[in-house]
């Protein structure tokens, strides 16, 4: 019943939120609103928690097991994690956009983020294929608007009409490996497949439909070829939409194959997501390399960034013996991670973007000393996102590692292509910081810019605290991330 | 039984293809609808197959509902594309690019 | 300890920028006096394992190691000086650039250092490595409104991290294979050598370990082929320069090694590969330094030489050789900074041709320079004489004579390049009109002290030696005392000759030194080439530069923008997805 809870919750607050906003338009009511629904949902995913600790399951709804075609949530700490990443995140974009988003339309604002919040709580709570797939649509249908919220200006429709055309491809390709596998075998549940997939292992068939599958839900975990979508839609859309797009939709796209995967356990398919992981990072941090727009670089390292993710979780599917539970939780950290450093970064970024109206980098030169609190924030960013410790992004990178060298071998080359990337990384990184901290201002730039208002700062602050605390006490993630790793790790088999 | 399979992946394939080839708008998301309309089939196909009609037209009825809602923000993102560039066709929306 | 007082720097910034200041040399003096007081009180508990991150057994392990505290106590020492030293030398810059930001960097800096050097956990090691390298970045680019900091301080983060990779990987590995054997701490520095020498660990995963861990110290301690950032690092402060080539980041490299040694010392090809890295790039350097026409960028050339020389000693499998010549050798370099500081305060350039005749104008620091001098051309009875003869021996004892010969070729250029600087810089006639006069006493002191210390480091060698071996189960350090150096050095005739060689040397460097700048401009252009290029390495590794830019710029055209071809992306990615899975069955 609390799974349920705490997505009923979030999609209740978001017919509230959108009826306030049309009475009120004020931002504060709204996102006040907003606010509680999101504590509400969490204190529920922490209910779950509490019930799965001690050992029972939780679901909704329990005793449906009688037809074999059923829809049903189901907790467990997979879907934790998830819920408890993005419910942070969507808790800190919400306070952001009170002060950040326009006065106009705030209410769909509100209504749509919630919606997709609740869509990414259910991703992980799903226990079976289609509600998998009705929650993953929920979640994509309200980015596509808000990434085209700001419909006035070109650049966002243009943008959202990709991001809708390549995304719904790609959802209708992974249904449709759905639909196949259901004619098969009748029933969608994510516990049963395995077992009933067993007569069709290894046929090509069922290449196929994880092919399906992969590409699929491919489109929204942003894997390179399939990243097109990706640079356009997040430095288009508003920054706390950003920050949540990079920090934790594309994430959950990444974990519904994850769930999908797993449930077609019979082909090894570890492999070639290592091998995509590859392509992934490479591509994403060269072309990084190239960018002048700020939000445009971060989005192209949020795909490197996906790559990293994909490298723990295919040597952790194709080693489950060797790595399978150390690559788990190496990717899964690695979300947590990057759900936190990027999502303060894009908040950087949209804070600059607040102010000066542009996000070339040549023109933020030295901004970041206009607002030393931001700027230091964002160093605190961009140098996570290169791995550099005390900052939380080089704890995960290290347990990636450890996978690929508990795999050996070849992993281990893996591990050196992982590192090399992160090196890459600190080219563009160290170049923004160079331009946007350290770089001379402008002749031009006006004397007294506004003042950018607490709201907008608060967040930025409490990501690069987190960034800072999670880089000194890594332990501290790995609370909510272990339990998720040994779930994912006991449905592959995989050891300890 | 496995000709109404093929139909519909061969319908998800034109649908494809569409998306590929086609440079108006209206089209591309016409391709979106075939797609959809395949995979709908396959579904049928398999509540048939497994004996779970039922259930399987509740799930073609939701993809559906899903289709109509995709296809109605797609079209009001295509009249504002038409209003920002009087055009329908994708080669205006290749700015964004590199 | 200066982990925790360099947080209150900022506090104490807010308060008063005097204050701060002095808050700050406190601090380093304290820290000083604390790691000495480590030599004494070593007993080999750790001190302090915390559990860190229980998730993965991992613990914030310190150890009193002999190598690690000698390390650790020299990057308090002449940091402590160093802070000193900046109090009146970075007066002019802040009124450009608040110096909190400064002592807050210098002192985490020095702080991770002397972690660096004690832990006893694998990651935590790792994780102080890469913040060093952080504050090394942020300190060269002190003063980010030159456009040459800025590109200085992220060359040398970059360097540092491309042979990084290796070192991450190392630890990777190590922890992985430490993790097999059931080790209730699997990044013990203790337990994986316990391991190692044992045999425990695989010798294919070993050979990957050490391959990694030489990368991570060449690109630490400048060696080549990634020698190429620490000239340009010459864009720091001169303090700063002082801090990393003398005291902290540079030794890293080299302690790692050391305190890999028994680990790695199995495998067949890791300390020959040592010995010759470090032969050639210090030889390289010394070329380079021939030629150089900048005061402190022909100290940083010796210092890529001198660490050359330690990192062939531990090529050598020699602690003692190696750690006696980081510890004279970082004295004599502090001092020689220091002094190249005071100059370039006094002179306002750092061109060698535009100095000259300062002996009469700063005495003190013409001194102090000339000691200096002495030891890094290895004069007999200053300090460096002694540990280069030291590794020396160690070199011709493990037969490794190929190395041995490069070396001993460099020990010449040395005499050559240093004598030149210091007769260009204080000798012969002022060839500049600036007014130079000597520094205040803040700075002077300093010198006072490391001058001494390159006098007379060398007479408590026994004690030196005999700390050194304590608490390090699986290294050989043979105690060496006073007269036993005294009589191994000059027992043999040969060293009269070898004596005589380098007075030669010497007064061919004096002779072109007194040259001042060449006449006909054709050949220190050439020279200016070379040594800006660092022998043309740059353009090695700028041409990877510039080919992964290029393969960048031709993956962004597939990023066309259009429609069709978004999608026509994803069914290809769906047709090679299909063809793997149908290729690999």
């Amino acid at each position: 019943m609390e799974v349920l809870l705490s997505i009923a919750i979030l999609s209740g607050a978001a017919l509230l939120v959108y009826l306030v906003g049309r009475l009120s338009r004020s931002r504060t009511l709204t996102g006040f609103i907003a606010f509680l629904a999101l504590l509400g949902s969490g204190s529920s995913v922490y209910q779950v928690w509490q019930t799965l600790e001690e050992g029972m399951s939780v679901g909704w709804p329990a005793s449906y097991a009688q037809t074999r075609l059923q829809a049903y949530l189901s907790g467990n700490y997979l879907g934790v994690f998830l819920a408890a990443t993005a419910l942070l995140l969507s808790l800190l974009v919400v306070i952001y956009s009170m002060r950040y988003m326009h006065r106009r339309n705030i209410g769909k604002f509100y209504a749509l983020l919630l919606l997709m919040t609740a869509g990414i709580v259910g991703v992980g709570f799903a226990g079976d294929l289609f509600t998998l797939y009705v929650l993953f649509e929920a979640m994509s249908i309200s980015s596509f608007v808000l990434v085209a919220f700001e419909r006035e200006e070109w650049e966002p429709v243009e943008a959202g009409v990709k991001y809708l055309v390549l995304s719904t491809v790609g959802s209708l390709l992974a249904l449709l490996g759905i639909g196949v596998v259901y004619s098969w075998t009748g029933t969608l549940d994510l516990a049963a497949l395995p077992s009933l997939l067993e007569s069709h292992a290894g046929s090509s068939q069922l290449m196929a439909v994880v092919a399906l599958m992969v590409i699929g839900f491919g489109v929204k975990a942003a894997i390179v070829p399939m990243h097109t979508w990706l640079p356009d839609a997040h430095s288009a859309a508003p920054s706390g939409i950003s920050a949540m797009l990079s920090g934790i939709v594309i994430q959950a796209g990444l974990i519904t194959m994850l769930k999908a995967l797993i449930a077609l356990g019979t082909v090894n398919f570890g492999m070639l997501l290592v091998a995509l992981s590859l392509v992934t990072m490479l591509v994403g941090n060269l072309i990084a390399l190239r960018q002048s727009d700020l939000k445009r670089m971060l989005a192209y390292s949020s795909v490197a960034q996906m790559g990293y993710i994909l490298m723990g979780m295919g040597l952790a599917l194709g080693f489950p013996m060797a790595a399978g539970f150390s690559g788990m939780r190496g990717a899964l950290y690695h979300i947590l991670n990057h759900a936190i450093m990027k999502g303060g970064a894009f908040l950087c970024a949209g804070a600059f973007l607040w102010v000066l109206g542009t996000r070339d980098m040549r023109k933020l030169s030295g901004i970041g000393r206009k607002f030393p609190i931001v700027g230091i924030c964002f160093l605190f960013f961009a140098l996570a996102l290169a791995g550099t410790p005390p900052f939380n992004g080089w704890f995960s990178k290290v347990l990636i590692a450890k996978a690929g060298a508990d795999v050996g071998g070849w992993g281990t080359f893996m591990v050196v292509m992982l590192v090399l990337n992160s090196v890459i990384s600190l080219f563009y990184y160290l170049d923004a910081l160079n331009t946007i901290v350290f770089g001379p201002v402008p002749e031009d730039r006006p004397r007294t810019l506004k003042p950018l208002p607490f709201l907008v700062v608060l967040p930025i602050v409490t990501l690069a605290i987190l960034t800072l605390l999670l880089g000194v006490l890594p332990d501290i993630g790995l609370v909510i991330v272990d339990p998720a790793a040994e779930y994912v790790a006991s449905l592959i088999g995989g050891g300890m | 039984m496995s000709g109404y399979a093929a139909g519909g992946v061969a319908l998800v394939i034109i649908g494809l293809y569409a998306t590929i080839t086609r440079t108006n708008l209206l089209q591309i998301i016409i391709g979106l609808e075939i797609m959809a309309r395949g995979v709908s089939l396959v579904f049928i196909l398999g509540g048939a197959q497994s004996g779970t009609l039922a259930a399987a037209q509740a799930v073609v009825v939701t993809t559906i509902l899903i289709e109509a809602v995709t296809v109605a923000i797609a079209l009001s993102l295509v009249v504002a594309a038409y209003q920002h560039n009087k055009s329908l066709s994708i080669t205006a929306l290749r700015r964004l690019k590199g | 300890m200066p982990l925790g007082g360099c947080l209150l720097v900022p506090v104490f910034g807010a308060i008063n920028e005097r204050l701060m200041k002095w808050y700050s040399v406190l601090v380093g003096f304290a820290t000083a006096a604390l790691t000495l007081a480590l030599i004494s009180a070593a007993n080999g508990q750790e001190i302090g394992a915390l559990y860190w991150i229980p998730g993965i057994d991992a613990t914030f392990g310190l150890q009193l190691t002999g190598v690690g505290m000698y390390v650790a106590a020299i990057a308090g020492c002449i940091g402590s000086l160093a802070v000193l030293y900046s109090i009146r030398y970075m007066e002019d810059l802040e009124k450009e650039y608040p110096p909190t930001r400064y002592y807050f960097l210098t002192l985490l800096f020095i702080g991770s250092m002397i972690a660096l050097a004690l832990a006893d956990s694998f990651l935590v090691l790792y994780v102080f490595w890469e913040i060093i390298g952080f504050c090394s970045f942020a300190l060269i680019a002190y003063e980010y409104k030159r456009a040459k900091a800025r590109q200085a301080g992220t060359k040398a983060f970059i360097v540092t991290r491309f042979g990084d990779i290796g070192l991450l990987v190392g630890v990777a590995v190590l922890w992985s294979a430490m993790r097999n054997l059931g080790a209730e701490d699997p990044f013990s520095i203790r337990a994986t050598i316990q391991a190692a020498v044992a045999g425990q660990i695989p010798y294919h995963l070993l050979a990957i370990a050490g391959a990694g861990f030489l990368a991570g110290a060449v690109g630490k301690s400048a060696q080549f082929p990634l020698h190429v950032w620490l000239p340009d690092a010459m864009e720091a402060p001169t303090t700063i320069s002082a801090l990393i080539h003398a005291a902290t980041l540079v030794n890293a490299g080299i302690y790692l090694c050391v305190r890999t040694l028994p680990m790695f010392a199995a495998i067949s090809w890791w300390l020959p590969a040592l010995a010759w890295i470090g032969a050639i790039s210090a030889l390289l350097a010394a070329l380079l330094a021939l030629v150089e026409k900048d005061l402190k960028r022909v100290l940083a050339f010796s210092t890529i030489s001198q660490l050359g020389y330690m990192m062939a000693a531990v090529g050598a499998a020699s602690v003692f050789a190696s750690q006696f010549h980081l510890m004279n050798h970082a004295i004599f370099k502090a001092l020689l900074f220091l002094c190249a500081g005071s100059v370039i305060h006094a002179t306002h350039t750092r061109n060698m041709y535009d100095m000259g005749g300062l002996k009469r104008s700063m005495p003190v620091t013409h001194l102090a320079f000339l000691i200096g001098t002495m030891a890094l051309a290895g004069i007999p009875l200053f300090n460096g004489f002694w540990s280069k003869d030291a590794i020396f021996e160690a070199l011709s004892a493990s037969g490794q004579i190929g190395p041995l010969v490069l070396l001993i070729i460099t020990a010449l250029l040395t005499a050559v390049y240093s004598w030149r600087m210091y007769w260009l810089t204080f000798q012969a006639e002022p060839r500049t009109e600036a007014d130079a006069h000597e520094s205040p006493w803040q700075m002077t002191v300093p010198l006072g002290l490391l001058a001494a210390g390159t006098l007379f480091s060398w007479l408590h060698v026994g004690a030196y030696s005999t700390n050194l071996g304590k608490l390090l189960s699986h290294h050989v350090v043979p105690v060496v005392e006073l007269g036993e150096l005294w009589h191994h050095t000059f027992a043999s005739p040969l060293i009269l000759v070898g004596l005589a060689v380098v007075a030669i040397f010497v007064w061919l460097g004096v002779q072109w030194g007194r040259r001042g700048a060449p006449v006909p401009e054709g050949p220190q252009m050439w020279a200016d080439l070379v040594t800006d290029t660092k022998g043309f390495f740059d353009w090695v590794w700028g041409f990877w530069v510039v080919l992964m830019r290029a393969v960048a710029s031709v993956l962004s055209l597939f990023q066309t923008g259009d429609l069709n071809y978004n999608s026509l992306w994803l069914a290809i990615g769906f047709i090679a997805v299909l063809l793997m899975f149908l290729g690999w069955g």
